[in-house]
């Protein structure tokens, strides 16, 4: 909250030189005990992992298969980033801190877990909220250390009202029937080099379902955290949502700071049925690496959501201020009648960052509706590239889509890159992109400077406007978080 | 995802017979080389795959299978001289080709100070004038970074290098201005030809060339083209090239543009006929104060395919690019629109806009559009817009309110779409050839003609 307090204040040079001087926040390690499997990865290991989760046959099979695709397919070379490819074999797959037979209930969680999120800010307390606003909404948290989830809060609440939010280990165990029926149903797992290899070694991650016509009583968050060094983290999520439901679903993420580049490759799959419609923020704050490009995430993401029913809604909505290669594009593929999709999206690089982000929206069915906002905002040395797909099929009469892409350089050693790629099918649709590429404008500068505002408070306000169409998408909590990072990603990149 | 590993050789039977073709044993050894250099090429990249990023909508592969001979030279000149009448070029200062070789007999060449004429006897007689220049502006946008992932027309272009023979060369000494347009018309009967040309105007110097490519007959034709332009100081050139190809041929070209200190380049393409056609518009804005802008016009109907790529380079502070490119596809037509601009970190100040815009006419029709940006340099204004969609509704039943019929409110409202394009030429009877493509293909398109007609009689 300080950094949104700071803007009377703007003379104390003190107070700034502090800022600058500070560095990624969350990038303590928990010194916490673990049980890892080796690095490497073989069938031996899938089958390792498939049983410590003690799963259903099904799973098994289903993770052998995406490994065999896997062992098949090469690495992605099209995006405009650059790093050292990963070394799958040097990886450990599945690493999770000690517990005795699992938590009951929250007072039997490692103290030291809990401490941990809570020196993020994330209360796993039932009866405190978030950012400490008195009277704010209360969020369900599912947390993620490592491979496993260690914890998930306000589970009976949820009960009642019939949702479930659990670790997906969990759903394979109690609801193999729904897991069964959605698993890979929207990214199969031949669909991409990091999709195949998650399908075969993803650990954990949320499950939720939102039955037919209930509204999700309270948002409900998951909060990955990497720990242990020499590990990947995989983690699934899958929402469901029923006919006629509304879930909102938020996503944080921060890892240590490490010398060696760790590798994330994440797969989400959301499904919206008949009216139903599921809200999915993310606010990714991944270890960004230091100033010359040394450590930092791989965040290699597959996010998808399929709007089977007629009228379903799907809206992403990001904040990307971390991790030091980003590779991921939330897509919407729009097959019911009347489906909306939206994407919005803040994307941040600095020092030597990556990231290659964007969206596709497949317009499948009849008067389908998607809208795309993204601002990429570069700094430093990074690179920033906006890369979308707008595909009109054949029977999407009557589509719309609007997109725009603003880019925004800080600084003369940034790139920002845009690529849209609109593919068209239908005459009665209509395509609209628009993209701008520009530096802060040198009269706003000067008529904050001349109100008395500090350089670096003055480009703190203006990128906060520039954010502000997408900012206004996040709930509440999370919108003051993202501004927070905003703030503390582009310090040192002004003047 | 390796992409040459997938691309392809033509047919052997083709490259002998190109090989025969240009041996040369008096060619000096610099050329053997370029051509040399060609072949190797062409051999490692082979027909590029759709899996290389700027081959994604356009597929060339039938081309492997297809036995597209050098073109016989031997042709009816009489044919030739009736389309350059039928073009109302007659009267007009012009070089033409037949299958990628200057005819003096058809051409009618102005007398300058500098040389305007046949490729091949430029680079006979004067090798040293060209040698300089040869590959070099191509070197610049082709060769240099062979990265296979990112094939754009090098491999057409190393088989250019390889086998092309003669193509119209305009050179311009300094200070030197054309005073009437100068129009290069190609005529390619069958086969396949490989024109390159030539186009370099020293400083101060100012010229209008429009290039006319088309087919003389129905024979399938394979033609692969590629024009070097460079332009010195202040030097102004305004290039228009119509494409009209019949719908068995296929059409690859490069034009490959450097543009220094203050000079401008104005580069219109319509493309209307071929099977398949695909452009390369390289433009490359090396010193301060250049400027380039490109206006396009391409029109798939039945089942063509039409591909314009363009690519500028912000290669130096303070230059301006503008871009506007428009496409109507019909029936099972496929269009595809790829621009791209591109900032280097001293090319500071640069001011770039492209817009793109595109109507699909019918339920089959297609058109892929990617308008790029790739920025290195902060100060910079750039902006880029691209849209899909249809003939305005409400114009439409505005058009039908007042007694038109259904195809002659569709003819008026394409052609009206199409007139921003259109009427940037500067020539009479460009606009009147395009007005003419578009009134033939168009069902309602006699309305078009009287209306035009009326509205000069008016005026």
């Amino acid at each position: 909250m300080e950094e949104l307090d700071r803007k009377p204040k703007t003379s104390d040079d003190d107070h700034v030189d502090e800022l600058l001087n500070r560095d990624y926040e969350a990038g303590f390690v928990t010194d916490i005990e673990s049980e890892s499997l080796p690095p490497g990865l073989d069938e031996g290991v899938i089958r390792e992992i498939s049983k410590r989760k003690e799963e259903p046959e099904f799973m098994l099979e289903f993770r052998l298969n995406a490994y065999r695709d896997w062992l098949k397919m090469t690495e992605p070379e099209w995006a405009h980033v650059n790093y050292e490819k990963v070394d799958y074999q040097s990886i450990s797959y599945f690493s999770a801190p000690k517990l005795n037979d699992g938590p009951k209930s929250l007072d039997e969680v490692d103290p030291e877990l809990l401490a941990t999120y809570e020196k993020l800010g994330i209360s796993l307390k039932e009866q405190e909220v978030l950012a400490g606003v008195q009277g704010a909404p209360k969020v369900a948290v599912d947390a993620v250390f490592d491979s496993v989830s260690v914890a998930t809060t306000f589970k009976e609440t949820l009960n009642e009202a019939g949702v479930i939010f659990c670790p997906i280990s969990e759903a394979c165990r109690e609801h193999p029937e729904l897991v069964q029926k959605y698993l890979g149903t929207v990214v199969p797992t031949s669909d991409n080099f990091f999709a195949a290899l998650n399908s075969a070694v993803f650990s954990d991650g949320s499950f939720v379902y939102i039955p037919e016509g209930v509204r999700c009583p309270m948002e409900l968050s998951t909060y990955f955290r990497i720990n242990a060094a020499n590990t990947g983290q995989f983690e699934r999520t899958i929402i469901i949502a029923d006919k006629g439901s509304y879930v909102s679903y938020l996503e944080g993420c921060t890892a240590p700071m490490r010398d060696e580049n760790q590798l994330h490759a994440a797969v989400v799959e959301l499904v919206a049925l008949d009216d139903a419609e599921i809200k999915y923020s993310t606010v990714q704050n991944w270890y960004p690496g230091d100033e010359n490009g040394k450590g930092g995430i791989y965040n290699f993401v597959t996010k998808r959501a399929d709007c089977r029913g007629v009228n379903s809604k799907v809206s992403w909505t990001q904040v990307e201020t971390g991790s030091a290669i980003t590779w991921k594009y939330p897509s919407c593929i729009l097959t019911g009648d009347n489906s909306v999709g939206e994407f919005y999206s803040v994307a941040v690089t600095n020092k030597r960052q990556e990231a290659d982000t964007g969206t596709k929206m497949i317009h499948v069915g009849k008067n389908t509706r998607s809208t795309v906002i993204s601002k990429g905002i570069s700094a430093g040395r990074s690179n920033n590239s906006y890369r979308g797909l707008i595909k009109i099929l054949p029977n999407a009469e009557g589509a719309r889509n609007y997109t725009q892409c603003d880019s925004l350089l800080m600084g003369d050693q940034c790139g920002a890159h845009t690529f849209p790629y609109i593919e068209g099918k239908n005459p009665t649709a209509q395509v609209e992109h628009e993209a701008t590429t520009s530096k802060i404008s040198e009269d706003q500068l000067f008529y904050c400077l001349q109100r008395g505002l500090s350089e670096e408070d003055a480009v703190g306000l203006i990128v906060n406007g520039f954010c502000k169409e997408v900012m206004k998408n996040l709930p509440m909590e999370f919108a003051v978080e993202a501004q927070k990072l905003l703030g503390i990603s582009l310090e040192g990149s002004v003047g | 995802m390796n992409a040459v590993a997938e691309n392809t050789l033509p047919h052997q039977g083709w490259l002998e017979a190109w090989r025969e073709r240009v041996v040369h044993p008096e060619a000096p050894a610099w050329l053997t080389e370029l051509r040399e250099l060609g072949w190797s090429r062409f051999e490692m990249f082979g027909f590029p795959s759709q899996r290389a990023e700027h081959w994604k909508y356009t597929r060339v592969s039938a081309l492997e299978s297809s036995v597209f001979a050098p073109a016989d030279l031997s042709i009816d000149i009489a044919a030739a001289q009736a389309k350059v009448q039928q073009l109302g070029l007659a009267a007009e200062d012009r070089i033409v080709l037949v299958n990628g070789v200057v005819r003096d007999e058809l051409s009618q060449l102005p007398s300058v100070n500098g040389y305007i004429g046949s490729f091949a006897d430029l680079l006979r007689n004067d090798p040293d004038r060209v040698r300089a220049f040869l590959g070099a502006i191509k070197r610049n946008h082709h060769i240099e970074k062979p990265d296979r992932n990112n094939l754009r027309g090098e491999p057409f272009a190393a088989l250019n290098s390889a086998c092309a023979i003669d193509g119209a060369a305009v050179v311009l000494d300094n200070n030197v201005a054309l005073e009437k347009p100068l129009h290069v018309v190609h005529l390619y009967t069958s086969a396949g030809s490989m024109p390159r040309n030539l186009f370099l105007l020293g400083q101060c110097a100012d010229a209008k060339v429009v290039e006319w490519q088309l087919s003389l007959g129905d024979d399938a034709v394979f033609a692969n083209a590629i024009t070097e332009i460079g332009l010195g100081e202040n030097a102004q050139l305004k290039h228009e090239r119509v494409q009209n190809f019949n719908n068995q041929s296929w059409f690859i070209e490069s034009v490959c543009t450097d543009i220094h200190k203050h000079a401008r380049y104005i580069g219109n393409e319509y493309a209307l006929g071929s099977k398949l056609a695909r452009v390369d518009t390289l433009v490359d804005l090396k010193a301060p104060g250049s400027e380039t802008h490109l206006n396009g016009m391409y029109l798939p109907f039945g089942t063509q395919h039409i591909d314009c790529h363009t690519r500028i380079r912000h290669q130096a502070a303070d230059c301006i690019s503008r871009q506007l490119y428009k496409g109507v596809a019909d029936k099972r037509g496929r269009g595809v629109f790829n621009g791209r601009v591109e900032v280097a970190r001293d090319a500071q100040r640069t001011d770039s806009e492209m817009q793109n815009r595109n109507i699909l006419l019918s339920k089959f029709a297609e058109i892929d559009a990617k308008p790029e940006l790739e920025i290195y340099a902060d100060d910079v204004s750039c902006a880029h817009g691209s849209t899909i969609g249809q003939l305005d509704q409400t114009a439409m039943f505005y058009l039908r309110s007042r007694g038109l019929a259904k195809e002659q409110a569709e003819a008026i409202l394409t052609w009206a779409f199409a007139a921003e394009v259109v009427e940037t030429t500067d020539h009479d009877v460009v606009r009147g050839y395009l007005l003419d493509a578009l009134a033939e293909r168009l069902p309602g398109g006699d309305k078009i003609r009287s209306l035009d007609s009326d509205l000069e009689a008016g005026e």
